[in-house]
């Protein structure tokens, strides 16, 4: 996109309007012309690559697309205040918890509180939690049950009235009571708020409690705790600016707004004491200071912990195979031989991927092709271990290295998975165009689902994919999706290396033993050629620049709980991400969009 | 395993799965007092049950089309046909077709008496896959790509009725508008008061217990009627938070934008509604909180397990919520989903989506794992509730008999899309619809539909806004109350095939069903 077709500053788009692009464009490629085959391509194909002149993630005139001002020249997509994930909720419950009173307080209130958490709802699976803005009834019913016994359970004896509130609300010294609830409302409201209270703020909690007065009773705090639980200022992220602030397109944060940002992003939870002292300084609207703070959430385990989440539900780790129920199926049983899957393998290899992620961001400080193409296995438990032919890795150490014929991620065992006799070159293809290469293929056509072929029993699995797909109707995606599966056919139904496909009849009896062919023609991206297994897909995915794009879209969309916006600040922080990724280490990628200037600011249209 | 109602002196014991009694004071504070004292039926109750998947053939889902017995020119050169539900015996089961078969003692000839079986209700276009075209919102599809034909989001029915003044008269006891279970399959407006917003998902309960939370109210309880006033203080004080913030008395409302002012407003809103719940009185009787959870059979009931056991007694948990909810008075509306393919002949996703969703059009042998899961959700979901509520409530009436559950799955007769959608329900809704019915609005003398799936018989018939505009009629609606734009039926109106479906098909769609007025 060239840069000089952009809107200027203070062309605000209606939000409307900007929300029915994206559902349109998903911040993905789309493959809708795979219906007439491999010669009509992805209309947005190549747009974020290098060839088009995205600037340098440390070019600071151009990385953010801002003028003198630090703000953006594209307008910046409006949005509402976003309501906390159930895991924000939650883990911003703990900390709050927690920062009020002592640890070992707060750990005992906190185990109480768990029946009454169970109330909240999930956010939607289908995506990133931060996807889900809904705010139901059953939200609201619940975050007010939290509330209430959450009031109940700092005020439930005088020991925790004192941790929470101070020995001031239970001594016998009813002179101080006044004095002790000034004190409590300005810190548990900063706290809950996020941010100091205001003066008006401050005086409406001061006289929260049904009870009133300045007599401190367990019920007039427990009051104000419910009441100050169920505020829009804790439950979503409320941005107001700065007092500045006169009405444009783009509103910069304010300090301690921009702390709940960094905060949330990396850690899913609300700032802590330190990152509000450096709000409550002044030094996050510096680069320099925003930058330590940056740093120093992300070195911390709960960014660990943030992006676990996010690797989680990118790759969809948490939808496998039931390996244990399909042990009922006598031809699988049969094809497992000695290494019945057990019920925690799938955790196992879920968390290889997870492990790998941490490790290669973290440890080694890679980049994307170090953590794409690993040769290390993250197993941790014998079994997943044997399945890579290795010894189990302790978690702390190096990492064993795994058979040179995986290729990194696309042949860890968690993608290489079913719980079938035949593996499925299918799922296997669909996930790495959908997860790594962000292409949104459509589903199959009606008159598909007449016209399948019936593959014959003693198919292998590639002929079994090739006879399905075979008609007119079906080719022209799966040409796109088969090779890919067909190029990970060195591996079976449980992520086995292996050199030749065993096929079993339905009484477990061997019946065949065909060769494996895992040579294939594909295009990924502007990048075409045939691939003569995983280490050919690998190499075309990286590179095609697709898979860094496709990451940088995924971490935007996570980290902003929507679709990319054509047009606006969104596609030139991708851009930006995508040049991060592949001019630096992944750790320098993730911590990119928090030091982003789009990141500071909010879209804001007048009501 | 069954929730029994037997009478001790005047009162009723239920006994759930989770071996929960439900103790029901009999009439006393189940029936509402306003019905009782009019002698009339309480108002209906609608429970919407959304099945995972579907492509089962015709055959296989309906009874044989000799059973029809009348026939109706509802428009030239359109005949559909009506005929009684009787169920054939064999063995030990009772059948009604070979998906709609269960064990005879639990299809009695009573049971087939209070259901109705529906063959050729259309979704005109192609949607594939969805989760909300159950219910009224067809678009909320799973794919969404370019060049795809986005329709409208509009809220589900059961949210229609959720907040129409016609179908809640009263509050009066009622703690949620509406109960969802499982995955959600229902929308609603953002700001549903105002008919404003956004339309967005409405998340189920994370689980049984907390469903039941949602829906009980200890029987007398003199702390929790002593805490009602100061649970509204709570509540009033929390609003007032939320108008200070709105309105500027803390903060800038200048600095407000757009989409935060409907933030607050539409929170506003939801906190009127807490507020109704947290004064309501009402009475669960004796009703005993179940101690078992959904959540340990989550594994069993998620899309990736063949854990049919662990599906069958999660679904009887929920099941359970439903009858205490209905026999509570807490709410008249709950959505469920069913999203395990109630299958364990192949222990996941991958498998049965391969080897039976994707081939049961073509291969026999997936056909019938494919209708024999959904008879397992016709025996363990809908017969397990309609049994569960099939015990008196009033004058000769039963919970079910004023109640309309319907069972609806994804697909219709072939995977993938939605003509013949089977609908079969069960209750006649507080008199409101005809049972025992097997009706076929196909046309059997149109002409084949534009691609012939090999194992079925597929002819168009009538819109599902059909249905969805009978289910709100009988709910007590009329047609004003839900079209939109005074377009008869409810829904969306795109047609793929317009030879196929006439015009005059939608142009009719506020018609109660033929065959289904009382």
């Amino acid at each position: 996109m060239n840069r000089c077709d952009r809107y200027p500053v203070h062309n605000s788009m209606q939000g409307s309007t900007l929300r029915a692009i994206a559902v349109a464009v998903a911040g993905s490629t789309l493959w809708s012309g795979c219906y007439h085959g491999l010669s009509e391509t992805a209309p947005n194909q190549g747009e974020s690559s290098g060839e088009t002149g995205v600037p340098g993630a440390s070019d600071e005139a151009d990385s953010g697309g801002t003028d003198d001002g630090g703000i953006p020249e594209q307008p910046v997509v409006p949005t509402a205040w976003e309501r906390l994930s159930r895991t924000a909720y939650r883990n911003t419950l703990a900390d709050l918890v927690t920062y009020a009173s002592d640890e070992v307080t707060g750990a005992e209130v906190l185990a109480a509180m768990e029946p009454v958490l169970t109330l909240l709802p999930h956010d939607d699976p289908r995506s990133y939690a931060s996807f889900d803005q809904g705010m139901s009834q059953t939200h609201v019913d619940a975050y007010f049950e939290v509330g209430v016994r959450l009031g109940a359970e700092m005020t439930a004896s005088s020991a925790r009235l004192e941790g929470f509130v101070g020995a001031c609300a239970t001594d016998d010294d009813g002179g101080n009571d006044a004095t002790c609830l000034d004190e409590f409302v300005t810190r548990f409201g900063r706290l809950v708020h996020r941010a100091p209270l205001g003066p008006s703020e401050y005086e409406f909690y001061r006289h929260a409690a049904y009870a009133g007065g300045d007599t401190i009773a367990a019920e007039s705090i427990a009051d104000l705790v419910a009441v100050i639980l169920s505020s829009p200022r804790f439950l979503y992220r409320v941005e107001l600016g700065t007092e500045q602030f006169d009405g444009e397109a783009t509103m910069a944060l304010g300090e301690f707004e921009l702390a709940a940002r960094v905060s949330y992003l990396l850690w899913q939870s609300m700032p802590d004491p330190e990152l509000m002292a450096a709000a409550e300084a002044g030094t996050l609207s510096t680069e320099a200071g925003l930058s330590e703070q940056v740093d120093r959430l992300f070195r911390d385990r709960r960014a660990q912990q943030a992006l676990t989440t996010f690797f989680t539900r990118w790759l969809d780790l948490d939808e496998r195979p039931n390996l244990v129920g399909a042990l009922a199926d006598p031809a699988f049983a049969a094809l497992a031989g000695d290494q019945p899957p057990s019920a925690t393998l799938g955790d196992d290899m879920a968390r290889d991927v997870v492990d790998s992620a941490i490790y290669h961001v973290w440890t080694a400080g890679d980049d994307l092709r170090g953590w794409f193409a690993s040769e290390y296995a993250f197993a941790r438990s014998p079994e997943l271990a044997a399945i890579y032919g290795v010894p189990p890795w302790d978690g702390v150490g190096a990492p064993p290295i795994a058979s040179s014929a995986r290729a990194g991620l696309l042949t860890r065992p968690v993608f290489l998975a079913a719980s079938s006799m035949r593996t499925r070159p299918i799922l296997r293809g669909a996930l790495v165009r959908r997860k790594l290469l962000c292409s949104q293929l459509p589903p199959p056509p009606p008159e598909a689902e007449g016209s399948a072929g019936v593959p014959a029993p003693t198919a292998g699995a590639r002929e079994w994919t090739e006879t399905v797909t075979a008609p007119d109707t079906c080719a022209g995606c799966h040409a796109l999706i088969n090779p890919l599966g067909f190029a990970l056919e060195g591996f079976d139904s449980l992520g086995r290396e292996r050199s030749e496909e065993l096929l079993f009849d339905d009484h477990g009896a061997r019946v065949a033993a065909l060769p494996i062919d895992t040579t294939a023609s594909t295009q990924v991206g502007p990048v075409s050629g045939p691939i003569s297994g995983p280490h050919d897909l690998a190499a075309l995915m990286l590179d095609s620049n697709e898979l860094s794009a496709c990451l940088a879209k995924q971490y935007f969309r996570y980290a902003h709980g929507r679709e990319i916006v054509p047009d606006t600040t969104d596609v030139e922080t991708v851009e930006d991400l995508t040049a991060a990724l592949a001019a630096d280490d992944m750790m320098s990628f993730f911590v990119e969009l928090a030091l982003h200037p789009t990141f500071r600011v909010r879209g804001w249209e007048a009501p | 395993m069954s929730l029994r109602l037997r009478k001790i002196g005047r009162r009723h014991f239920l006994v759930g799965a989770a071996g929960f009694t439900l103790g029901v004071p009999l009439l006393n504070s189940l029936v509402r007092e306003s019905s009782a004292r009019a002698g009339s039926r309480p108002p209906p109750r609608l429970v919407g049950i959304a099945t995972h998947h579907g492509g089962t053939w015709a055959e296989n889902a309906f009874p044989a089309t000799t059973t029809l017995t009348e026939s109706l020119e509802l428009f030239p050169g359109h005949a559909v046909g009506r005929g009684d539900l009787v169920a054939t015996t064999d063995g030990a089961n009772a059948v009604l077709s070979r998906m709609l078969t269960a064990p005879s003692a639990v299809l009695t000839p009573a049971m087939v008496a209070k259901l109705n079986v529906m063959a050729g209700l259309d979704i005109a276009y192609w949607l594939n896959h969805h989760s909300g075209a159950f219910f009224g919102n067809y678009d909320a599809r799973d794919f969404v790509f370019e060049g795809s034909e986005v329709g409208e989001q509009i809220p589900t029915i059961d949210q229609v009725l959720a907040w129409s003044p016609k179908f809640y008269a009263t509050l009066d006891g009622i703690l949620v508008r509406s109960l969802h279970l499982n995955s959600s399959v229902s929308f609603g407006f953002a700001d549903p008061a105002n008919k404003a917003g956004e339309i967005v998902r409405l998340p189920p309960a994370p689980s049984s217990l907390a469903a039941f939370s949602q829906i009980f109210v200890p029987g007398d309880d003199p702390a929790f009627l002593a805490m009602r006033e100061r649970r509204k203080f709570v509540v009033d004080r929390v609003h007032e938070n939320y108008r200070a913030l709105r309105d500027g008395t803390s903060g800038d409302a200048a600095r407000i934008s757009q989409q935060d002012r409907i933030r607050l407003d539409q929170h506003l809103e939801r906190l009127f509604e807490l507020e109704h719940k947290v004064t309501t009185l009402a009475s669960c009787g004796d009703i005993e909180p179940p101690s078992e959870d959904v959540g340990q059979y989550h594994e069993g009931i998620s899309r990736v397990s063949g854990d049919v056991a662990a599906a069958i007694r999660a679904h009887a948990l929920y099941n359970d919520v439903i009858v205490a909810a209905i026999m509570c008075g807490t709410t008249r509306i709950a959505t469920v989903s069913v999203s395990h393919m109630f299958h364990d002949a192949f222990g996941d996703y991958a498998d049965w989506h391969n080897e039976v969703e994707h081939l049961c059009q073509a291969d026999a042998v997936a056909q019938t794992r494919m209708y024999s899961s959904h008879r397992n959700m016709f025996e363990h979901v809908l017969l397990d509730l309609a049994t569960k509520l099939d015990v008196e409530e009033m004058d000769g009436f039963t919970y079910l008999d004023n109640s309309l559950l319907m069972m609806v799955p994804q697909f219709g007769c072939m995977t993938h899309v939605h003509d013949s959608i089977p609908v079969i329900s069960a209750g006649s809704a507080s008199g409101g619809l005809r049972t025992g019915n097997f009706v076929d609005y196909r046309n059997h003398n149109g002409s084949a539909l534009y691609f012939q799936d090999q194992g079925g018989y597929r002819r168009p018939g009538l819109a599902y806004n059909q249905l969805l505009a009978t289910v709100m009629q009988a709910m007590g609606l009329e047609p004003n109350d839900y079209e939109r734009n005074g377009i008869p039926g409810y829904g969306v109106t795109n047609v793929v095939d317009s030879a196929a479906w006439p015009s005059h098909v939608l142009a009719s769609a506020s018609e109660f069903l033929p065959f289904l007025r009382p």
